[in-house]
């Protein structure tokens, strides 16, 4: 007969350790996070004091090195960001789940091994490569069909950001259909529907959680992105009123005048509330996401 | 028996002619010639991968669905070979209902899971939809149970529930045939009699086959037993001949326990 | 495979089966016995034994029911589990029929000793045999073996018929005592029951081997 009971205390150690190990390193990560709120905090903190909310809500104007009165407005940045974010989505969302549908159901297996390690190479471009092809390719290509000086505008930064957000949305649509069980395909398909009726009408609506995550994923991606609109769109300060306009994004403007500007400055500070703004945004866009998939893994169990 | 004493008696709905398929290379099923009967149950038995799940999808071609499946020989359903290239998949798999292992409602109300088969392609006016649903839901003996919740998700169902659900689902395209593959294997006994005796019930309006590793469902619900070994049809015979008096070896071995 | 509980079961149930028969041979022996040598003596033996093959009785029944149960048995092993039950019914109405010869030669103790027909002699000695052949067609499921206990059936019927006509003519000729007529015609009756009895075994164990029921087939001399 053997004895289950414990021998010895250093085992009981051992697992202790190991145990407080890995806890100790997943608390990093969100020390991490909470030291970079922090610091956004503290430092942006001084900004809304010296320059007040209300200035910083409301205005559209933005204009920190004007000599005789240095405007400090959001808004107009914030237009930008979200107007480019919202036209790269409807490029890149139909398309991306037109492709993630065609890869999970249409395609044989042959072309679906070529397919996917292509769109997961597109995520691997580096974002100055991409703004390089906006300057250089899609801008006189925009200039040419709209008639316009140049094609740095909003619609090129738009273009540029639905192919960068495309592998966010065609992967994670994908893995959202294939984890559709097979039964709910079969059992359509048994019933008389064909393909296409299936896709549509069985397994579209039950990876739907699964697709808007992907959505708001990639727009994450579009709000954060920095080098490719900051070469594509123009930066133009003014309040966007189209998309063949120049526009400036919450993004682009950080990069452009961080580095000239003092240290400590009220402009300094304020930079860093635009910092504030942006990880707001894109922290709630991530935790919905987070939240809608892992609804939709319940949902599917 | 052979196929001509059961074609003497009972008009055959499915005819099944010097069937073999193949995956790949593999063959799965090895020249199977059968006679199914109208409005009667034939269930379909054999130790795993044997062949008959595979049989059972040949039925209504979803095995189509497996790129590297190939088929030999004809099934004749209503003297219509069904492997002949004129014909059309839908209307097929209309009138070849098919109930799957694990209850597979879709994530959708219990009123839109019956509609389903009949709101693809084409449109029904809304009463009509209500009529047919209700009788669906009807004859899979689940009204009573759901008539006051029909806009509720299908998953919140219980297993032996949302089976019967899908039954109803089938029946609401009004198929001929019904397929059921080991209907019964993820539910519990008291579900699986309550789907039992709607198999017995579904047989004076449909001719009903079934697969399943449960000899004694076989013995409850079917009229006619086939067994299946090795892709071969061993033994085809009345259900009460099969379990009192098999002609076959094997067949005795099996439904005995002996081996399998 | 090695040998399933079930089967382990199911050879209890005929080792049973086959003690209840041994039982069933020694009263038809000692009954033999009690008739040839008019001993009355062995009456109690004979109540002893019964009563024994009662308890078997009940104890294959149950047995054989629980295992239905249980095991919810097809094909072969149900054959075997519902052949197993009606022999046993049989085997234990043979001691009873024995009691009945007893009772008979108790009638007529005042006749005693009486020489008994030879046709009667020759009955004991068939519904012995029929009743041997009959349990080893049921033990070695051999379906033969019944065939021929049923065939053995017609001739002890014949006997019997034979006995009632020869003893009617007899008392009707006043050639001898009508309770002692009586004794041989009775006796003879009892006789034909047991071979009846063992009749039913025979066909019981053809169930089992073959599948078919012939009970009812027979009696018209068609089959076999």
């Amino acid at each position: 007969m053997r004895s289950v009971k414990k021998k010895g205390l250093l085992g009981d150690l051992r697992e202790s350790l190991i145990h407080r190990l890995f806890q100790a390193s997943g608390m990093l990560a969100i020390l991490i996070l909470a030291g970079i709120l922090a610091l956004l905090l503290y430092t942006s903190v001084p900004a809304f004091k010296e320059i007040g909310f209300k200035e910083f809500l409301t205005s559209t104007h933005w204009d920190p090195t004007s000599p005789e009165k240095p405007e400090y407005g959001f808004l107009s940045m914030l237009a930008s960001t979200f107007m480019i974010t919202v036209g790269a989505m409807l490029i890149a969302f139909p398309l991306g789940v037109a492709v993630a549908s065609y890869l999970s159901d249409v395609a044989s297996p042959r072309v679906r091994e070529i397919v996917k390690p292509i769109v997961e190479l597109l995520a691997a471009i580096p974002s100055v490569v991409v703004g390089f092809i906006g300057m250089n390719l899609v801008g006189p290509f925009l200039a040419r069909i709209f008639n316009l000086s140049n094609g740095l505008n909003a619609l090129n930064g738009s273009l540029l950001l639905a192919i960068m957000a495309l592998p966010t949305i065609i992967s994670i649509s994908e893995d959202s259909l294939n984890a559709v069980p097979a039964a709910y395909s079969e059992a359509s398909l048994a019933l008389g529907a064909n393909v296409w009726q299936t896709l549509i009408k069985v397994k579209i609506p039950a990876a739907a959680s699964g697709i808007i995550a992907s959505l708001m994923l990639g727009m994450g991606r579009a709000i954060g992105e920095t080098m490719t609109v900051l070469m594509a769109t123009g930066n133009a300060r003014a309040f966007p009123h189209g998309f063949l306009q120049s526009v400036r994004t919450l993004t682009a403007n950080i990069a452009i005048e961080l580095g000239e500007v003092p240290f400590f400055s009220t402009h300094y500070y304020a930079l860093f509330a635009l910092g504030l703004v942006l990880f707001l945004i894109t922290f709630f866009i991530n935790l919905s996401a987070d939240v809608i998939l892992e609804k939709q893994k319940k949902k599917l169990q | 028996m052979d196929k001509t004493d059961i074609n003497a008696v009972y008009k055959p709905k499915i005819l099944v002619e010097d069937l073999n398929l193949y995956y790949g290379q593999k063959q799965v099923l090895k020249s199977i010639s059968l006679a199914i009967p109208e409005n009667q149950v034939t269930a379909i038995i054999g130790p795993s991968g044997c062949g008959k799940s595979t049989f059972i999808r040949a039925l209504n071609r979803m095995n189509d669905l497996i790129p590297e499946a190939r088929v030999e020989g004809k099934i004749l359903i209503d003297d219509e070979n069904i492997y002949d290239r004129d014909i059309d998949l839908v209307a097929l798999r209309k009138k070849v209902g098919m109930v799957f292992q694990k209850p597979n409602p879709f994530p959708k109300s219990i009123f839109d899971n019956v509609a389903y088969g009949l709101t693809i392609g084409h449109h029904r006016g809304k009463a009509s939809l209500e009529t047919a649903v209700e009788k669906s839901l009807r004859q899979a003996a689940l009204w009573e149970e759901i008539k006051d919740r029909l806009e509720q998700n299908a998953l919140k169902l219980s297993g032996g529930q949302q089976q019967r659900l899908c039954i109803a689902r089938t029946l609401a395209v009004e198929p001929e045939i019904i397929l059921f593959d080991e209907p019964c294997s993820a539910i519990d006994p008291i579900a699986t009699s309550k789907v039992e005796e709607l198999i017995h019930q579904l047989k004076k309006n449909y001719t009903v086959v079934i697969v399943t590793h449960n000899m004694q469902q076989a013995a409850r619900v079917s009229d006619f037993t086939a067994f299946l070994w090795l892709g071969e049809l061993i033994e085809y015979d009345r259900t009460d001949k099969i379990f009192t008096n098999p002609a076959n070896k094997l067949t005795e071995d099996y439904i005995t326990g002996r081996f399998g | 495979m090695t040998e399933r509980t079930f089967d382990l079961e199911l050879n209890e149930l005929r080792e049973k089966v086959a003690y209840l028969a041994g039982i069933t041979r020694r009263v038809l022996d000692t009954s033999s016995q009690l008739l040839t040598e008019q001993d009355l003596s062995l009456r109690t033996e004979i109540v002893r034994l019964e009563k024994e093959s009662d308890l078997l009785e009940n104890g294959i029944q149950d047995k054989a029911s629980t295992l239905m149960a249980r095991y919810q048995p097809v094909a072969v092993d149900l054959r075997f589990l519902l052949a197993s039950m009606n022999i046993a019914h049989e085997l234990e109405r043979i001691p009873d029929q024995c009691l009945n010869l007893v009772q008979r030669l108790e009638e007529v103790r005042a006749f005693l000793p009486v020489k008994l027909p030879a046709e009667l002699y020759e009955m004991i000695s068939r519904v012995k045999e029929m009743l041997t052949l009959a349990i080893e067609a049921y033990l070695q499921k051999e379906d033969r073996l019944a065939s021929q206990t049923i065939g053995l059936d017609v001739f002890v019927d014949d006997l019997k018929t034979l006995v009632m006509n020869k003893y009617l003519d007899r008392v009707n000729k006043k050639e001898i005592d009508p309770p002692l007529a009586v004794f041989f015609i009775l006796l003879s009756r009892h006789l034909e029951k047991i071979g009846d009895l063992a009749k039913n075994m025979a066909e019981e164990a053809y169930y089992l081997v073959r599948g078919e029921f012939i009970k009812h087939l027979l009696t018209s001399g068609s089959r076999l």
